[in-house]
């Protein structure tokens, strides 16, 4: 693997009406138990992507929902909490979930019922890939290509990655170590908080870690 | 006046989006160049989806999809039918009668024996042409998909009953909100509606054009004004406008203009102006303006010349209006119905409201805070910029061709 050279890729949602929804907690923890990866992967990670246009609002849809519908701020801190990065799959992450929320309404038994002012749609993403054309074999063409690829190709590379290849990684990271030998860059980039950032301020991040 | 051209480029959107938008559309249409896509609704002319198809069908074309627009055609009586349909998929209570439904599908047979729908794909908008999918054959190669750009959440039992008989047999149905779907056993994509930048009522105007417009239509810009642009229509609250407007004027020296089509042929539009009128009363600092259907370069100009744009509906569709005043940078104060709320993220690209008195509260943080105008409508341009504009639903139907044409393969290697 040690030479490879890294081709860009960049990628986009369809998203998908599931018809199943939860006008409570109770309902909410029901949906979650059953929902496909797919599913999970829409309500953490799309809102990611647009959530990187607003930092005010909670990084993931459940938590957006339990605050806003439910006005349970509690939970919604605790569900905003779970850290995407370092889990391994989608199965571990609705793992998580639910044990937040399973936790939170053995806590509060009365908030499990209360209906929400609007229902939860559970949704589903279709992701579509395409190559940007754009290949690299060295760290300065990679820190070129990633001062100019679009924003969504950051977003496929460095946010969706840790899921898609079933790493608690990211694409650059990962060919950054393996390829040009650089575990430092590879680290580096792996601490950077996607979750606090706008996508521009992970890609400034990302080209300060390479200067 | 620069008019725009009848059918821009996809180039001509860059400067709006973003080169590496426009680049990435072109990346996804490279796969599903030579597929052939047929739309079909029912007017040419009028209303959103004609609007929207007499740009997207263009843009299609130049990312090399082969697009055409087909219209059925159908007397009187058939649209009659279908108008009382579309109530009644709204929820209106409407009975389905067997002369109805004999009118309905003798025009759609007759349609069916002329139109071309030789394609890949074949796209049906709402529920007039619907029934086409009688030609669907067994084993047929080509893929139906059904656009409901209506919100069909609660409609009349018979109606709808009549409708999902057809809707079922599509291989795929796209809803404008979740709210607004229906559970159904094929699958069902979201597709925001969107507005087109590059039209009259949405492209940039210099200060001396909106000048002009306001000073041809009476409105001084001494002071700043709210603005609400909507039909005369009690589900648009004109009342509840007023009523937050004189809450908000007790402390602000502002000017409020109400904006609406004319009530002509339309005997509620007629009774609500006339209430509105009968509210507002001879207050100088009022405008209650008629505007015919085609007063885009005035709406515009209206929507940019405001301080603060409201939309205080009691229900709604998606709000388009919302839209387009985001897209220019504007405060936006609207009512949490309908699509509103997935356009009006409260406190971050606008303000939602409840009440009059809510309207108003909002109102009068915004006259108080102009750099929270600012912020608020800066990430309210950027919210359209990233959702509801014709290059993101052209976006849509490119995954879409792809789910549809590809459904195993997610990663497109060339």
């Amino acid at each position: 693997m040690n030479g490879e050279s890294f081709r860009f890729h960049t990628s986009s949602d369809l998203v998908e009406l599931t018809g199943k929804q939860a006008r409570n907690l109770n309902e909410l923890l029901r949906v979650i138990r059953t929902a496909r990866g797919a599913e999970i992967f829409h309500h953490l990670f799309q809102t990611l992507r647009e959530h990187h246009l607003f930092l005010e609002r909670y990084p993931n849809d459940f938590a957006d929902w339990v605050h806003n519908a439910c006005g349970e701020p509690v939970l919604a801190e605790r569900l905003a909490g779970v850290d995407i990065r370092g889990k391994h799959s989608l199965a571990e992450l609705r793992g998580t979930i639910v044990d937040v929320l399973k936790d939170y309404i053995e806590e509060n038994p009365a908030a499990g019922t209360r209906p929400a002012r609007t229902p939860f749609y559970l949704c589903s993403s279709i992701s579509v890939v395409v190559p940007t054309g754009i290949v690299v074999k060295s760290v300065e063409e990679f820190r070129d290509a990633v001062a100019q690829v679009s924003l969504q190709s950051i977003y496929h590379h460095f946010v969706t990655a840790r899921i898609r290849v079933d790493l608690a990684t990211n694409d650059f990271s990962a060919w950054l170590g393996t390829s040009m030998n650089r575990p430092d860059l590879a680290e580096r980039l792996d601490r950077i908080d996607l979750t606090m950032l706008t996508l521009e301020g992970v890609r400034n991040e990302i080209l300060e870690a390479l200067e | 006046m620069n008019k725009p051209r009848s059918s821009p480029a996809l180039d001509d959107y860059a400067p709006l989006v973003g080169t590496g938008t426009i680049e990435e559309l072109r990346f996804f249409a490279e796969h599903l160049k030579g597929k052939r896509l047929v739309m079909v609704n029912s007017t040419r002319v009028g209303g959103g989806v004609a609007e929207m198809l007499a740009r997207l069908v263009p843009l299609m074309n130049e990312l090399g999809i082969e697009c055409r627009w087909e219209v059925i055609h159908g007397n009187p009586d058939f649209f009659r039918v279908t108008k009382a349909w579309h109530n009644a998929i709204h929820g209106a209570p409407v009975r389905l009668s067997a002369t109805d439904v004999d009118i309905y599908m003798q025009t759609n047979r007759k349609n069916a024996e002329t139109i071309n729908l030789d394609a890949d794909v074949v796209a049906i908008h709402d529920p007039q042409p619907a029934a086409l999918i009688d030609l669907k054959k067994n084993g047929d190669a080509r893929k139906w998909v059904w656009r409901c750009h209506i919100d069909a959440s609660h409609p009349a039992p018979g109606v709808w009953d009549f409708l999902s008989s057809y809707v079922e047999r599509y291989d795929a149905s796209i809803f404008s909100l979740p709210a607004f779907a229906k559970q159904l056993p094929i699958p069902q994509y979201l597709f925001f509606p969107s507005i087109d930048p590059l039209t009259e009522k949405n492209r940039i105007l210099t200060e001396e054009e909106v000048e002009a417009v306001l000073e041809r239509l009476g409105i001084p810009r001494d002071k700043p004004y709210i603005l609400q642009v909507s039909r005369y229509d009690r589900l648009k609250d004109p009342i509840g406008v007023y009523r937050a407007y004189k809450i908000a004027k007790e402390t602000n020296d502002i000017r409020l203009v109400l904006a609406g089509g004319s009530a002509t042929d339309d005997p509620e539009g007629a009774e609500v102006l006339r209430e509105v009128r009968e509210a507002v009363g001879n207050d100088p600092d009022c405008h209650v303006l008629e505007l015919p259907p085609d007063a885009n370069h005035e709406i515009n100009a209206l929507q940019r010349g405001a301080t603060i744009v409201l939309q205080k509906s009691i229900r709604e569709g998606f709000g388009l209006t919302v839209t387009e005043a985001l897209w220019k940078g504007k405060a936006v104060v609207a009512g949490a119905v309908g699509g509103i709320p997935a356009q009006v993220l409260h406190g971050v690209t606008g303000l939602l409201c409840h009440t009059p008195e809510g309207c108003a509260y909002q109102i009068r943080y915004l006259l108080a805070n102009p750099k929270e105008r600012e912020r608020l409508g800066k990430l309210g341009m950027e919210w359209v910029r990233s959702e509801f504009l014709v290059t993101q639903n052209l976006r849509r139907w490119l995954l879409l061709l792809h789910a549809l044409e590809y459904p195993t393969e997610r990663l497109i290697t060339r």
